[in-house]
């Protein structure tokens, strides 16, 4: 694959880095507000997409990103075993417990006097999950994009 | 290999068992509820429906059940946790799709006549 102007390739390198930032906002307040872990591994994916056209580097590490794509999803599943501790799959079994993962409770609800005011690491298992879902979908539609892209212009298989 | 009686007796029980569980499934929206809204600009007061899981999804998303600000987020991750779970293996599956398919196609690319 060709690399682009360098006018281009200027311009991505000034906005990959907040594309990427957006993104992990996206999926680390998906608890608090609108968006999660797909939106937000969706918005990632589009940098690399980016990436990948303006600089039209044909090294990437497909390995890794599989890799991580299996261990967002098995990580998943995981989790919801480990809700099995509270009798049902996908329990979610650290909120509100006080725990310094994600344990806390949302304060002031008490006649929704703070409907909009929440802590970061409230809402147990549901920010995990989150977090894992984004991963699993950052490295899979970015392995989609690359594999495709690569096919599609190189001719070639580098691995 | 499996024969094929054993196959057609495994697809009825399949078929079997799902329906039998799709019997037990209450009605769409069931439980009944209703409750009464206030309309500011006429003054008038009205009833809209609205089921016993709406108002529970409403009440305890927020408190001690998930304490999640972000009641579609509550809805998605943890209530219905394992349709979320099947989306996620949708993508995983795509994923192996794409990777299999232009394997063979690199493959079949490279191999004729020796050049590439």
């Amino acid at each position: 694959m060709k690399a682009m102007s360098p006018i281009v390739r200027t311009m991505t390198g000034l906005l990959f880095a907040p594309i990427f930032l957006f993104g992990a906002y996206i999926i680390l307040h998906g608890h608090l507000t609108p968006g999660g872990g797909f939106q937000g591994g969706a918005i990632i994916a589009t940098g690399m997409a980016l990436f990948l056209v303006a600089f039209g580097s044909e090294r990437w590490k497909k390995k890794l990103l599989s890799i991580l794509e299996s261990t967002g999803l098995m990580a998943f599943v995981s989790i919801g075993f480990l809700g099995l501790v509270g009798g049902l799959f996908l329990f979610n079994f650290l909120a509100g417990t006080g725990s310094p993962l994600f344990g806390q409770e949302i304060a002031g609800m008490a006649g929704y006097a703070h409907p909009n005011s929440a802590p970061l690491l409230s809402s147990g298992t549901v920010a995990l999950l989150n977090v894992f879902v984004g991963l699993e979908v950052v490295s899979g539609l970015t392995l989609i994009v690359v594999t495709l892209g690569l096919f599609a212009f190189s001719g070639k298989e580098d691995e | 290999m499996i024969n094929n009686s054993v196959k057609l007796l495994f697809l009825l029980l399949l078929v079997s068992g799902l329906s039998f569980m799709a019997w037990g499934i209450r009605d769409f929206g069931e439980p009944d509820g209703e409750i009464s809204m206030y309309d500011e600009t006429s003054g008038e007061s009205y009833k809209v429906k609205r089921t016993a899981m709406d108002d529970h999804f409403i009440e305890n998303s927020q408190s001690k059940e998930t304490s999640t600000n972000n009641a579609v987020t509550a809805i998605v991750f943890d209530y219905r946790g394992f349709d979320t779970l099947g989306e996620a293996t949708v993508l995983f599956a795509a994923v192996t799709g794409v990777l299999v398919s232009i394997r063979h196609a690199f493959k079949s690319r490279s191999k004729p006549k020796g050049g590439g």
